[in-house]
Formats: structure tokens, C-alpha cells, sequence
């Protein structure tokens, strides 16, 4: 049997199409070509040919238009369609012109840049010329530095190592900052939330270094499908750049299938399985040995989804050997042989983590299974794009887990088929953040008074606070490092500042299962408090606060725990407020200190109070930006009246959209946190804030104000999706802890606020 | 479920108050007018400096005469013995030592003040720069450069990875040539370090003058604190030392000459005599690998008198290996003879007896008595330590040459 057999026989299993919410078939498409411009080098152009190429698809030769007119850009197109060559050709006509033209590439992992590398080689050796291109990371041994910095060409490195070890260091690199003509910044849409907003002032830094080496790079990005490339690109970039997404290059026919595994426990609503049933799908794959790439969103759920499949391997009477997990923490060469196995063939299927998402090269797989929903529309398309390359049928399948993401994604394949809603968010001017990079660059280079550093219009106040601080002094007109430290040292960026507090099972020995932010920790990993993990029962022997580690116990009891959170939002500054339907919503900084103070032990069922404990934690605070929507009071009384509770209704309101919002934002669930309070002393009414939990703020807050018409309706749907009956953890919470109405009240505050329902006579008159 | 405490009226922050947050320090009295640095550099200036330009972008220049030992003194082998390069011409030799604000890498450490002893036949001129504050770096760049200009030679400890790398970066970020620092360098740690290593603590330059020059520095300030003192005067216009400061960086280069020489006898003289035993194991080493077989036999000689028989037996096996390479087969018989006499447990002396009996002296029965007794050894070492008695593999090594022996011989020999 082949693939189309086999997907002809899928289309008529009952078992399987039960399951599917939508079956969405992509026409193949021919390619779009032009010729060579005139002005390409012959020899580059001889080298392509060698390589099969003849002609340049449209955004290819757009690219080298844009280059050639000196504009920045950022090329916007799918997987495999030949993107590199948009940055490729520029960069080695630029060389093959000028023997001490430089360019640099910046690639968020190393994997992948080593990947690039060989593209770039290939193309170099077949040219016959003397461009040297060279990685630089951690891995680079020291003997080889000094040959990098004073002869490489082409410099790929990532944004850590150009942080810490290339821009603090910049007058060994002066060769490449003097004749920098080209900067690359690859998979752009990568650099989002925290880590983008870092990324975001080391580019700065760059930038301001290469100014004070007379050169001024142009600057070619690539980004995968988002809904504000351009923007995004002007944030991180800090200069505008032409988007560049006409996509020439052709594609096969491709199948995405959008699966729901079957609900086991509809009062929960709990479906089977994600790594099952996503193992089960790979099944006849292998039996008719089609190459397959299954995705896992975590390292543990990789290492299942491998003991599954080996299990199917060996049943089918085949070689386990010939089915491989691949993620971060393999050794290089592992990663190699992996990835050799799979373009020749020898390897029958790889699950992976989201590592072999981006552009590393494994050839052409045929068929892509996702269990779960990879975070984000942009990268769900990349690892779809894993199957099929420019021919031939091939299949991708999504397969939904339980979680809020993956069943609103599932139910609504419009949201992922249609023009992205997703946008990359960045604050480069979040104040930790700016603070950090601004010490940087005055270690880098001395500032002028005046100066400004990105766009921030507070470098003076601030860099007058950093002399205050000894930190810098003033001498002439300029601004001196005088520290004794090196700044870039103590920047993290790609974790964020916050600690977690590790779950370790004790059960049997000791097992780590997980971790959770120090919020969630106060509320559900206190002493006696029963943790739900998995749907499975553990009781909380010890939290140790200052370790950050909690050790908990499986227990079956007849119980749950509900901790009471006391919290204050303070010196609350808005920034942006405006009137909706019912109410109010702004954004703004908030101040935020929580307590968990005490807890109950609940019945299940019968929510009977079994008794109560104190909990004696430390109080937390946190400053941050937040959105907030406040309801008029008004509505508490009406509510009544219907025998409805406005708290319930807020709880479920608050869990709902801070499942729904990383939707739109590209963010970790993590990344959002929301607090419902019936009355908050700030807004004097019943509000809901939504923050962002990086300290500072990264841009969540102020998107979510833009949002909220789109999040309601999302939310919405979400609720009149969930084959739940009182609201589960997919939608308002789990009815066990936010009461059996919550779901009703959810969604008859959602229905009033977005007009759906009359407003009272009585409020109307109030209203006047 | 969430319930609000009691209300705080709500205030806006300013920017100041939230970048308060993310610092560790107490705030501050507030200083934004800028910093009048005369006053504090009064001291320094009334100690016989000299303006080169005046504030902010001028320079403070300190010259005195020194006297030297004639160049001449110097014997042209010591470059070479010491693994040092060579000088090249007949230009002075810059003796130089740098004062920094911190030991970080990177381009934001400020060196500040610069000592540089021009070495010319017979005489010697110490001149000093020092940066009154960072806005006269390019003045005091171009003064630097121009002293070093034309030097046949650059003396440093260290040099080579700690004040030339920051002197050129300074001088970059100054846009001031760094070329004069390219010609030939002697960087007189690492031949200081070969004869201190065994028996100094450590060879940071203030131990090397105690313990190999035998010197005191009477100085009221420790180096550690040069940067501190220098931050004072640029973040609070105080002298908390500069005085101090400078004295401390013109011990330095002073002392760097009488390492200098003190290398220079131990290397090419018999200063060496005075180095404790160990060291001068060591330094037999280093010449007999760079080919001064003669001198390091002379040295190993001198170990004899120790009376640590285990760096005896290690002087013997030196020398042995020295001369068998030589070709001098029956003195390195003696000397390996003579390492068993004075550590008779001494596995590595008996391995390499038995390899010069069966392969250079040819005697069969000794190399495998020597084999036996060898492998006998290591059974009793390994009945102490267990496993971990001998290298990894060792007896099976032996075991294979006792075997290879007993073969060349005709059959097993032994016991019976
Ligand atoms: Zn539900």
C-alpha cells in the first residue's frame, strides 16, 4: 500500500473520521520564476545552475532586488521554499564584488546554524572562490577565534554568543564591524516576549557599534507567518523594513487533518490520550513504511511517544532500532546520525521535540503527526512543513490534546487555515530589560550626552540614575563605564527572572513532575493541599520555600483543597482606558502583592466543607503591566435577580480568558496570569486583570486592551464549543473548584457584554 | 478565590522610583552636576607631574631618571633559554606595567595609568602617564604610543593576555594606532613561573618579589585597591590614594627590572644554585628540552644533595632519560641504578631499566629480572590501594613484555 492508498483507506475508517473536525486538502502549486537579474556574478550564477537552478522564484529575486536598492526586508514564506537563498545570493554577490565585505548571521540555535552552513558551503565550493564563512558559539575552540574575527566573511553565530561574547569585545572583531554590509537575522518570528525583547537591545547594541565603525549593514530577516511581520520587524529590527512575501515557490498536495481524540470522561472532560492515540495514528504509517515525524511538545512526552512506537515497531515485527526520538541535550553527533538516518531512509520515524521545527535539513518525510498543538499558529506550520517539500502527497496531522489551546484550535481549524491572527509581541522597552542592555552598551562603548539608545526617549534620565549609582561617570561630554563587572554577564536572556518551585513525588523514591511559578505555587502546592496532576490525587507533605521545592505523596482521597489567595494590586498607573459594553477596559502598570493565607478541604460531590488549615507563606510581590476590564457594579444585583454569582461567573471569566489569549499573542500559557476580583479597590468594581508575569512587561497587556473584542468572541466560542457540562479545565476550570454555574455564568456575562442579551430597564435608566 | 485588602491610593512612580526596583544599592545622594576633579588630582600633581594639556582632556606625564645595568650584561641566550622572543634592533627596551579599573575583559575597562622604563644602554628613564579622567584618553594614547614607539623590545609579567589586549582595545576605542604594541614582546611570566611553581604559592608578581627577589614593598596600598581609588576620584572627585596608586605602579615596573636580571642569572648564570631543589629539577627540564643538555645534567647534579629521596630518584631518572637519548647508555644505567637506591619502590625506575637492558644494553636476563621484580611491585602497590594501584592497564603491559622476554630467551625461566 502507498501513501494515497492508505489515505484513501483512512477516508473511509469510520474510526478514524469520527474523530476528525476537518480534513483540509492543500492543492499542489506550480512554481513562479523569473531569470537571474542581469547584474548576478556569472559564477554564482554557474554554481546554481550546477545546483539546479535555473531560474529565481519571485521572492528569491525580490530579495536581490531589495538588496540591490539598499532597502532592509523581511522575506515572509513558508517552509521550504527556498528562503535561504533570499539572504544567500545578496550576501555572496556582495563578496564576489568586494573581497572585505562581511555579513553577519544570527540564528536563535546552534543546531540550525550549523545546518545553514552547509547551503552556504556547498554554494561557496562550487564557486571556487575564497569566501570563508564560519560559525561562532560556544562550541568555537579559542585557537580558531582569532581566525574568525580577522578573516571570516560570513559570521554565523546567535543572539547569547553576540551578547556575551562577540559585542563586549568588538575591538577584536574590528575587521568584520568596519565592513559589515550585511545582517541576517533568521526565523524572526522566534524573537518574541522575553527573550525577542532582549534580543531586540543587543540588536541595538550592534547597531550602535557598527555606527561607530562607519558601517551601516542592511538587514535581511526571515520570519514564518505572523499577523504583523512588518511591525514586529520595525520593533526588533528598530528600522523599517519592506515585507517581502511573495511566495514563488512551488509546493505537492497536502493533507491537513485535524483529529480530536474521543472524550473518556465527558463530566470532566477528559479525552484519551494525546501521546496514545498520536502513537496509534503513526501505526499503519510504519506498517506500510512511509517515513513519519511525530511531534511532542515536551522531552518527556518525546521519550513516550518513542516507547510507543518501538512497541508498534515490534509488533509489526520490525527493527525498533529503526524509530528515534530527537531533542535537545543529544550530543551533536547524535543529532547528525539522526538526521542522516532520516534523508536516507534508514529511519522509519523520528519523534521529536519542537528542536527539528526550524530549518534543519532531514530530507523529505511524507508525513507529520503533532500530538498536541505545537503553541503557536507559525509553529505548527513549520512542523507540518516537516512533510512534503515541493512534490508529492503528503499528510500532516494535528492531534488535540485536552488542553484550552489544543481543543479551541481543533474546533476551529479556521483559525489556523485562515490569515494568522498571531502576533509576535515585544517590549525592547521594558525598564529591566532596557536597563540591562543600556549597561552593556555603555561597557561597549562610551555614551555621547544626548544619545539615544533604541528609541527610548529615558536614556538620559537613565543613564544620569546609572552615574548617580557609580556605575558610570561622567567625563567630558560622555558617559564612562566605571564598574568593576561585566554587565552582559548578568543578563538571562532567554529565561525569565521568575523561579519555579519543582513537584517532587516521594511515592516512590523520588521523582520529579513537574514545576509551577511561585503564584501558583502559594495557591496549590501549600502544606496538606491535595495537587491535582494528570488527574491523579498527591498530597503535599512538605513545600520547601526557600529550596523551591515541594514534595508531595500519591493519595486517593474523597477531597480537594481550595486555598484562599488574599491579594492587593497597588499603585496602579493606567496608561489607557476606555468604555465597553457593561464596563471599562484599560491597561496600564500594576503593583501586585499576594498572600495565600488559609485553605478548606471540599467533598467532592457534595462540596460539603470538611475543615480548614492555615498556610503560613511568605507574600509575594511583583510589579508588571496589565490589562484589566472592570463591570459595572450595577450587575451584581441584576445578577442575583437571576440567581447567578457575579464571583463565579468573574473566576470562570479569568481562567477562560487566560487560556484563549496566548492564541493571538504567541505566548506561553505561562507567560499570562489572570486575577478575578469581585471588587477591587482600584477600579471600585468587579474586575478582571489579565498581567503579564514577566516582571515589567513585555507588550502582553497593552495587546490584550487592542484584543479585547477578539478575545471575547474567541472566548465565546470556546465555551459553546466544550462538550463539558459545568466547566472543565478546557474552558472555565474545573467545576470541582469554580462551582457547578460557573460555566452558565461565564457565558451569560459574555453573552450581555458583547450584546447578546438585553440589558435590564433598570440599567438603562442608570445608565441614563 | 481572590478578596481585595485595604485600599493604597494609587500613585504614579516615577522613573526613577521604578529603576530603583532593579538595583541592589541604596540610592544615592543625588549628583547630576558634574564632577570637578581638580582638587582631588592636587596631591598627585604637587608630587613633580607634569600637564600634558589640561582638563578634561589632558594628561598628567611623571619622569624620572633610573639607573640600570648595561644592556649589555645581558646575555643573548637568555631570550631563547627563557622561551622569550628575541628583540629586534637596537631601540630601548620598554619595561611597561598598566593600572586598569578592573580585571574584566571587554572594552569597558579604563586603563588609567601607564609605566614605561625606556632601557637604553646604561640608562633608564621611568616615565609615568596618568588619565586624570576618561575624556583625556586620546591625549594619553598618543603620549603611550609614542614612548613605546621605536622599542626594540616590550618587557611585561602578563603582558601578553592582561595589559596589552586592554591597552589596544582603549586605543581603538580612542581611534589612536596600536602598532608600537605589535613589535617583539618578553612576557616574563611563564619563565617565572617554571622556577616558582614548586615552591611559591602562587606567581602573581608580589610573590615572586618575596620569595625569589627577596623584596618588601613598603607601599600603603595593595593593588587590589587601584581601582577603587581610581573610581573615587571619577564618581566623587575624591583622592582616596593616587599617590599611593602611582608608587605602587612604579615598584612595579622597578621590580620587573630586577626580575628581569634575576631570570637572566638563573637562566644563563648559576643563580640557579640558590632555587630549593625542586625548582631546579624543574628548570633542568625546561633547558634539557630546548637542548642544553650539559647545563641540566649540572643542575640534576646539584639535586643529588637533597635530602628528599624521592626528588633524588627523580633527578637520577631525568638525567637518565636525558643521556640514554644521548646514547650514553651505561650513565644512564648508573643513574637508573642509582634512582632504585634511592627509592627502591620505584615501579617507573625498574620499567625503564628493563627497557634500556632488553633494547639498548641487550641483556636479556636482567631486563627480565628487572620485568619481574617490576610487576611483583605493582602486585604488592595494588594489595594496598586496590585497583587503583598503578596505571591502567600496567600489568598488562608487563605481563606482555615478561612474556616477549621469555620468549627471546627460549622458554619460561624463573623459580625452578
Ligand atoms: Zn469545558
Amino acid at each position: 500500500m502507498n501513501l494515497q492508498q492508505l489515505l484513501g483507506h483512512l477516508r473511509e475508517s469510520p474510526g478514524f473520521t469520527r474523530n476528525v473536525t476537518r480534513w483540509h486538502t492543500l492543492e499542489a502549486q506550480g512554481p513562479r520564476c523569473v531569470a537571474f537579474p542581469a547584474s548576478t556574478d556569472p559564477r554564482l550564477r554557474r554554481a546554481l545552475e550546477a545546483r539546479g537552478v535555473e531560474k529565481l522564484y519571485l521572492h528569491q529575486a525580490r530579495a536581490l532586488e531589495l538588496a540591490s536598492e539598499g532597502r532592509d526586508q523581511v522575506v515572509v514564506t513558508p517552509t521550504a521554499s527556498g528562503k535561504t537563498l533570499c539572504y544567500n545570493l545578496p550576501v555572496l554577490q556582495a563578496c564576489l564584488e568586494d573581497s572585505e565585505a562581511r555579513a553577519l548571521y544570527l540564528f536563535p540555535t546552534k543546531a540550525l546554524s550549523q545546518d545553514q552552513m552547509n547551503e552556504l558551503h556547498g554554494l561557496i565550493e562550487a564557486m571556487e572562490v575564497d569566501i570563508k564563512t564560519y560559525t561562532f558559539d560556544g562550541d568555537t575552540p579559542a585557537a580558531a577565534r582569532r581566525t574568525i574575527r580577522s578573516s571570516g566573511h560570513v559570521v554565523v553565530t546567535n543572539p547569547d554568543m553576540l551578547h556575551q561574547g562577540i559585542l563586549p569585545h568588538h575591538t577584536a572583531w574590528v575587521k568584520l564591524f568596519e565592513n559589515l554590509r550585511f545582517l541576517v537575522v533568521d526565523e524572526l518570528h522566534h524573537y518574541r516576549g522575553v527573550f525577542g525583547s532582549h534580543v531586540a537591545n543587543v540588536l541595538r547594541r550592534l547597531l550602535r557599534i557598527c555606527e561607530f565603525y562607519g558601517s551601516r549593514p542592511l538587514i535581511i530577516a526571515c520570519s514564518a507567518t505572523i499577523a504583523n511581520p512588518a511591525d514586529h520587524a520595525a520593533r526588533l529590527l528598530g528600522r523599517s523594513a519592506v515585507v517581502n512575501d511573495e511566495n514563488g515557490a512551488p509546493r505537492g498536495r497536502k493533507h491537513l487533518i485535524f483529529y480530536n481524540p474521543p472524550v473518556v470522561n465527558a463530566e470532566l472532560g477528559i479525552r484519551r490520550s494525546v501521546i496514545k492515540e498520536a502513537a496509534r495514528l503513526a501505526r499503519p504509517f510504519l506498517e506500510t513504511g512511509v517515513q513519519v515525524i511525530l511531534f511532542g511538545r515536551s522531552r518527556v512526552r518525546v521519550e513516550l511517544l518513542l516507547t510507543y512506537l518501538k512497541d508498534s515497531m515490534r509488533s509489526l515485527k520490525r527493527s525498533a532500532d529503526r524509530v528515534r526520538a530527537y531533542r535537545g541535550g543529544y550530543l551533536p553527533r547524535e543529532r547528525r546520525e539522526i538526521e542522516r538516518g532520516l534523508r536516507e531512509g534508514e529511519i522509519l520515524a523520528v519523534a521529536s521535540t519542537n528542536a527539528l521545527e526550524l530549518g534543519i535539513d532531514i530530507g523529505q518525510l511524507d508525513v507529520c503527526i503533532m500530538a498536541g498543538y505545537a503553541g503557536t499558529v507559525a509553529s505548527t506550520w513549520q512542523q507540518a512543513g516537516r512533510a512534503g517539500r515541493r512534490r508529492g502527497e503528503s499528510v500532516a496531522i494535528l492531534v488535540a490534546s485536552s488542553a484550552p489551546l489544543d481543543q479551541y484550535i481543533i474546533e476551529h481549524p479556521e483559525f489556523f487555515l485562515e490569515s494568522t491572527p498571531e502576533q509576535a509581541i515585544i517590549d525592547p522597552d521594558n525598564l529591566s530589560i532596557l536597563l540591562s542592555h543600556l549597561k552593556c552598551a555603555a561597557f561597549e562603548l562610551p555614551f555621547a550626552e544626548g544619545e539615544r539608545f533604541g528609541d527610548s526617549s529615558a536614556t538620559s534620565e537613565m543613564l544620569d540614575y546609572l552615574t548617580e549609582h557609580r556605575v558610570l561617570s561622567r567625563s567630558g561630554d560622555r558617559y564612562h563605564w566605571m564598574a568593576d563587572t561585566y554587565p552582559a554577564e548578568d543578563v538571562s536572556m532567554r529565561s525569565a527572572v521568575i523561579e519555579n518551585v519543582v513537584i517532587v513525588d516521594t511515592s516512590r523514591g523520588r521523582e520529579v513532575i513537574g514545576e509551577t511559578d511561585l503564584l501558583s505555587a502559594q495557591l496549590l502546592l501549600h502544606e496538606d493541599a491535595i495537587y491535582l496532576h494528570q488527574g491523579r490525587q498527591y498530597h503535599v507533605d512538605q513545600l520547601d520555600w526557600d529550596r523551591k521545592e515541594a514534595y508531595v505523596r500519591r493519595v486517593q482521597v474523597n477531597y480537594y483543597t481550595d486555598a484562599q489567595l488574599k491579594s492587593e494590586i497597588h499603585a496602579l498607573d493606567c496608561f489607557e482606558s476606555q468604555a465597553v459594553a457593561h464596563g471599562e477596559k484599560a491597561h496600564g502598570e500594576i503593583g501586585l502583592i499576594t498572600k495565600a493565607t488559609m485553605f478548606k478541604k471540599i467533598k467532592l460531590g457534595t462540596h460539603e466543607n470538611l475543615g480548614a488549615g492555615r498556610i503560613h507563606l511568605p507574600e509575594l510581590e511583583h510589579h508588571t503591566t496589565s490589562f484589566w476590564w472592570t463591570l459595572d457594579e450595577s450587575l451584581d444585583e441584576r445578577m442575583r435577580g437571576e440567581g447567578l454569582n457575579l464571583g463565579d461567573g468573574l473566576k470562570g471569566l479569568a481562567h477562560l480568558l487566560g487560556q484563549v489569549a496566548p492564541l493571538f499573542l504567541m505566548a506561553d500559557p505561562g507567560d499570562l496570569r489572570s486575577i478575578p476580583m469581585v471588587r477591587s479597590p482600584q477600579t471600585g468594581g468587579p474586575t478582571l486583570f489579565l498581567y503579564d508575569t514577566y516582571p515589567g512587561g513585555v507588550g502582553f497587556a497593552r495587546r490584550l486592551f487592542d484584543l479585547h473584542a477578539v478575545l471575547q468572541e474567541a472566548a465565546a466560542q470556546r465555551l459553546r464549543d466544550c462538550a463539558c457540562a459545568h466547566g472543565c479545565p478546557s474552558c472555565v476550570g474545573s467545576s470541582l473548584e469554580a462551582g457547578s454555574l460557573s460555566k452558565a455564568t461565564a457565558a451569560w456575562l459574555l453573552a450581555l457584554t458583547r450584546g447578546e442579551v438585553e440589558s435590564s430597564p433598570r440599567e438603562r435608566m442608570q445608565r441614563g | 478565590m481572590m478578596e481585595g485588602m485595604a485600599k493604597r491610593s494609587p500613585t504614579v512612580r516615577s522613573l526613577r522610583d521604578r529603576l530603583a526596583q532593579f538595583t541592589a544599592s541604596p540610592p544615592p545622594d543625588r549628583r547630576t552636576e558634574k564632577i570637578d576633579r581638580r582638587a582631588a588630582l592636587e596631591a598627585l600633581v604637587a608630587r613633580g607631574t607634569q600637564w600634558m594639556g589640561s582638563l578634561p582632556e589632558g594628561c598628567l606625564r611623571i619622569e624620572e631618571p633610573v639607573s640600570l645595568p648595561a644592556r649589555a650584561e645581558v646575555s643573548t641566550a637568555f631570550f631563547a633559554r627563557a622561551g622569550l622572543e628575541d628583540p629586534r634592533g637596537d631601540g630601548p627596551w620598554v619595561v611597561l606595567d598598566t593600572e586598569t579599573t578592573g580585571l574584566e575583559s571587554g572594552t569597558g575597562t579604563v586603563v588609567f595609568l601607564v609605566a614605561l622604563l625606556r632601557w637604553s644602554d646604561g640608562e633608564g628613564r621611568l616615565v609615568q602617564y596618568f588619565l586624570p579622567e576618561p575624556a583625556g584618553e586620546s591625549c594619553f594614547w598618543t603620549a603611550v604610543a609614542r614612548e613605546v614607539e621605536g622599542a626594540s623590545l616590550v618587557i611585561s609579567y602578563n603582558g601578553k593576555s592582561f595589559d596589552l589586549p586592554r591597552m589596544r582595545t582603549r586605543m581603538r576605542l580612542s581611534r589612536i594606532g596600536a602598532e608600537a604594541l605589535e613589535g617583539p614582546h618578553a612576557d616574563l611570566l611563564h619563565p617565572t613561573r617554571r622556577v616558582v611553581t614548586s615552591w611559591l604559592a602562587s606567581s602573581r608578581l608580589i610573590e615572586v618579589e618575596r620569595g625569589l627577589l627577596g623584596l618588601r614593598r613598603t607601599e600603603d596600598l595593595p593593588g587590589s585597591q587601584a581601582p577603587e581609588v581610581y573610581r573615587s576620584l571619577q564618581t566623587e572627585g575624591r583622592d582616596r590614594g593616587l599617590c599611593a596608586v602611582v608608587e605602587h605602579n612604579r615598584a612595579d615596573v622597578l621590580h620587573l627590572v630586577e626580575l628581569f636580571c634575576r631570570l637572566e642569572r638563573i637562566y644563563c648564570g648559576s643563580a640557579w644554585r640558590d632555587l630549593p631543589a625542586e625548582a631546579r629539577l624543574d628548570l633542568a627540564r625546561v633547558l634539557a628540552r630546548r637542548g642544553e643538555v650539559d647545563d641540566a645534567l649540572e643542575m640534576l647534579t646539584s639535586v643529588r644533595g637533597s635530602e628528599d629521596a624521592k626528588l633524588r630518584a627523580r633527578a637520577h631518572r631525568l638525567a637518565a632519560h636525558h643521556l640514554r637519548r644521548a646514547g650514553e647508555h651505561a650513565r644512564a644505567e648508573g643513574e637508573l641504578l642509582a634512582a632504585l637506591e634511592a627509592e627502591p619502590a620505584g615501579l617507573d625506575t625498574r620499567v625503564q631499566l628493563a627497557k634500556l637492558y632488553e633494547h639498548r644494553l641487550k641483556d636479556l636476563p636482567r631486563a627480565h629480572e628487572m620485568t619481574r621484580a617490576a610487576l611483583s611491585g605493582l602486585h604488592r602497590q595494588r594489595e594496598w590501594a586496590g585497583a587503583s594501584g598503578g596505571r591502567v592497564g600496567e600489568d598488562q603491559a608487563l605481563l606482555h613484555r615478561l612474556r616477549r622476554l621469555e620468549r627471546r630467551m627460549g622458554g619460561p625461566r624463573g623459580e625452578h
